[in-house]
């Protein structure tokens, strides 16, 4: 299974050496200045000059994303679940849920800055606050859509509400719920990024201020580089534990 | 394959597209003297450091000069940036943004002074009880973002027998100075003239420590006009032209405060009128304050604060402070 | 366990799909409902089940009514049901999971004895149509409850298939003696498994006709090419299309 994920990933990394290949030679034909458009070996050199200084930055960002998302996730299931199985509670809140995702962070900002301060709490509700919507949509749509059949099944034998939740809607829901969490999870460590911008000590987007407003360009592109790569790691470990939990489902689909 | 190609000519494409606008920087069109077009960056929203560009624009002094000037708001790009591309042909910037980024290869240049000494501070609510520098140890700094805001604090703090080292600095990002300071944050540096009038208006009484009390050797440029290496080269007439009408609006609110106030608030309506007009009866004497004439630049200012950037390792090249500023427009100004 | 229907009678909307079935099952018996496609099988089932309400009629099991009331019977639909994200194994053991407890040494060797030992561990979708039903039958059988409702489990098997499962079912089935009632409507599948025969009209479905099945047990596949099979099948055949018989084995 391993060496099948190597096998799959060399169009990409074909493509990636390919495209910095090309900046590389653009940055030096054209003579781009670097606090305009860096080249990758500026940023190379930058990267290794100011990785020490910088890690302690992505490790605050890290926590902060790690438990805002955890938080996010959580209300997201369980949001999902009370959704299904009280249509009047859906009826009433759904609507809230999606005005809530409409608001803009610039707005929401001094309101969790008077209520919560200015340490880790606001920007972990920020970032709670934008995972746990996709999650809570998907979960709720995976429940609606338990196969007939087998609730039919379920229910010719007497399942109880609880045993119908817990051995047909939930684990039947899990493809779609991860569908969720993975959506919400590539857009987190951003949204983290952007939350450290209301007030922060440390963290990426503290890191990406100081460099912006020194004009070191090459700086903001290593940020911006990490945390694609945060993204990426991010997601891959969801993915991850989606093969573990849907084991099932990954022969069928031959991957 | 195919998709090979694609991502390949994508790339070639977006680099290119890059390159094309940073090498050949755009100037505006050149409609002859008459009403050259030329554009503004502001450093931030409009205040009261900006009257004399709009008494410039609102007397008419930019159309006698022969340019005409859009006053635009830099947006998430710094306005040194936008002049240093070429996007725009004049900023709003200050000497130690234009130190930094000097040392960072932008070539950009000061052409005047618009408040001739440093206004700004660190303030704090007064129940906060900071009465000196060495009363910020054990409180907590909010910050603007930029990464010599550590090194000032320390040097001023040391001149009172205090380090850096005890303040809990925290990057406040867009957060407002009255939101920030109802909660964790002590001390924040502000400019009094804008920030400053705003307390008194609300009547949020405030500690004030001037920053060249303690510091009077970087007594920085703060606002200044900046320009492009390029268009003082290519173009020094329509430098000369903007400067002397710019000269002349500030001249205006120097000696009209309230006047000027008004061409203020009638140009940008969503300014709060009151502290328009306190900010400027306040801030008009001081454009030009003590120097000879409005603008003027002294070389051993920009060179004592070059000097402090290098030797505080928040740049690394030593910038050649004599390049960074020119007085030569200001002086050409017919009299 | 007996199971008694007291003229049960059940319509949806103005169309009335089920008038007055009686029927009463002894215990240990194999009972086919046969019918045609169509007839309200499904529904009675579901009446059964507890899952509908009959307008008219009550159901009883053992002396007690158990209308309107769930988890009293064990089911095996049409298609085979099986979660796809359970092992072979765990799926035969979910009717225990909901009211019972599990025997997995039980649930083992009925699978063993099906010829899927090593497909205990193995995913629904790994099995073909005739090893699922086979699963879904063993679930079924492992489910505490006394009677079994098995609702056309073979019609969607090819009939080299569908014969061996009969003959599986038959022989599985004689070793736990549940009450099983089956529907089909298929003739000769009624015929080679049950003890008594309801055949069923349609629009709505009645109870035409109560035939018991007079052969023998253990059931031989040479039972289905005699001319006695084939005798009552030719009379089913006549009952079920309303022909007029010229001679009559049943009485």
């Amino acid at each position: 299974m391993r060496h099948k994920f190597f096998i799959h990933s060399w169009r990409p990394a074909l493509a990636i050496m390919i495209f910095i290949g090309i900046w590389e030679l653009s940055a030096r034909i054209f003579a781009i200045e670097t606090w305009i458009l860096p080249a990758p070996s500026v940023i190379a050199a930058e990267m290794r000059e100011v990785l020490p200084a910088f890690l302690p930055h992505m490790f605050s960002t890290i926590k902060l994303v790690l438990i805002g998302f955890t938080f996010g996730t959580t209300i997201g299931l369980i949001m999902g679940t009370l959704f299904h199985h009280f249509d009047r509670v859906r009826e009433t809140v759904y609507p809230f849920l999606i005005i809530s995702q409409n608001i803009p962070i610039i707005v929401l900002a001094p309101l969790l800055l008077i209520w919560f301060g200015l340490g880790d709490t606001p920007k972990m509700i920020i970032v709670a606050m934008t995972s746990f919507f996709p999650i809570a949509v998907a979960t709720l749509s995976g429940l609606q859509q338990t196969d007939r059949e087998l609730l039919h099944y379920m229910k010719m034998m007497g399942a109880s509400k609880r045993q119908l939740f817990a051995k047909l809607e939930l684990p039947h829901a899990l493809p779609s719920i991860f569908s969720g969490i993975k959506i919400s999870a590539t857009y987190s460590v951003m949204t983290g990024v952007v939350a450290e911008w209301l007030g922060a000590q440390k963290g990426i987007g503290v890191f990406m201020t100081l460099a912006s407003s020194s004009y070191r360009t090459p700086r903001v592109f290593v940020a911006i580089i990490m945390t694609m790569l945060l993204s990426l790691t991010f997601f891959a470990m969801i993915a991850l534990l989606e093969r573990l939990f849907i084991r099932w489902n990954r022969e069928e689909k031959g991957a | 394959m195919k998709r090979f190609i694609q991502m390949t000519l994508i790339g070639l494409i977006s680099v290119a597209l890059t390159a094309c606008g940073g090498a050949q920087p755009d100037t505006q069109n050149n409609q002859g003297t008459a009403g050259k077009s030329v554009s503004l960056f502001l450093d931030w929203t409009p205040n009261t450091n900006h009257t004399g560009i709009y008494v410039a624009k609102e007397k008419g002094f930019y159309k006698d000069a022969g340019i005409d000037v859009e006053v635009l708001l830099p947006g998430e790009v710094s306005a040194e940036q936008l002049v240093a591309t070429g996007k725009g042909e004049f900023g709003i910037s200050f000497q130690n943004h234009v130190t930094q980024a000097r040392a960072q290869g932008l070539p950009v240049v000061s052409i005047a002074a618009v408040i001739q000494h440093d206004t700004s501070g660190y303030a704090s609510p007064v129940e906060k009880g900071i009465e000196s520098p060495k009363d910020f140890a054990g409180k907590t700094y909010g910050a603007y973002g930029s990464e010599l805001e550590k090194s000032m604090v320390n040097f001023v703090m040391q001149q009172d027998g205090a380090d850096v080292k005890d303040v809990n600095i925290v990057q406040l990002g867009n957060s407002d100075f009255f939101v920030a300071t109802k909660r964790d944050i002590d001390f924040v540096s502000i400019f009094y003239g804008w920030t400053g009038i705003e307390a008194e208006l609300r009547d949020v009484k405030l500690n004030f420590i001037k920053t060249t009390d303690y510091a009077k050797d970087y007594d920085v440029y703060s606002p200044v006009i900046v320009t492009s290496e390029k268009l003082i080269s290519e173009d020094p007439e329509t430098v000369q032209a903007f400067v002397e009408a710019t000269a002349k609006g500030y001249q205006f609110a120097i000696e009209n405060p309230a006047e000027a106030a008004d061409i203020l608030i009638a140009a940008e309506p969503d300014l709060n009128p009151d502290l328009v007009k306190k900010s400027q009866e306040w801030l008009s004497p001081r454009y030009q304050d003590d120097a000879p004439q409005w603008g003027i630049q002294e070389s051993k200012r920009w060179e004592a604060f070059a000097d402090f950037l290098f030797k505080e390792g928040i740049i690394e090249k030593e910038v050649d402070a004599t390049q960074a500023f020119t007085n030569q427009f200001i002086e050409n100004i017919k009299k | 366990m007996t199971l008694s229907l007291k003229n049960i009678s059940k319509s949806f909307g103005d169309r009335k799909i089920l008038h007055n079935i009686s029927l009463d099952m002894e215990e240990g018996e194999f009972v086919s409902l046969l019918g045609p496609s169509g007839s309200g099988k499904s529904t009675l089932f579901s009446l059964i089940g507890g899952l509908l309400v009959p307008d008219e009629g009550d159901i009883w099991l053992d002396g007690q009514v158990i209308t309107n009331k769930s988890g009293h019977i064990s089911y095996m639909p049409q298609q085979p049901s099986l979660f796809p994200w359970r092992t072979v194994l765990d799926n035969t053991l979910l009717g225990q999971e909901l009211s019972g407890k599990k025997d997995l040494t039980e649930a083992k060797r009925l699978l063993e004895k099906a010829n899927l030992g090593d497909m205990i561990g193995a995913y629904p979708h790994q099995l073909s149509g005739g090893m699922r039903q086979r699963v879904a039958f063993i679930r079924a059988l492992l489910s505490p409850q006394p009677i079994m409702l098995l609702d056309e489990p073979f019609s969607a098997l090819d009939a080299f298939t569908r014969l061996d499962m009969q003959k599986w079912l038959l022989e599985t089935w004689e070793e736990y003696e549940q009450s099983i009632l089956f529907i089909t409507h298929d003739i000769e599948e009624a015929l080679f498994l049950s003890d008594k025969i309801v055949i069923l009209s349609s629009h709505p479905a009645e109870i035409k006709e109560i035939v018991h099945v007079p052969f023998g047990r253990p059931r031989d596949e040479s039972l289905l090419l005699s001319y006695d099979f084939l005798d009552w099948k030719k009379e089913l055949t006549e009952k079920i299309q309303n022909k007029p018989q010229v001679k009559s084995k049943i009485s």
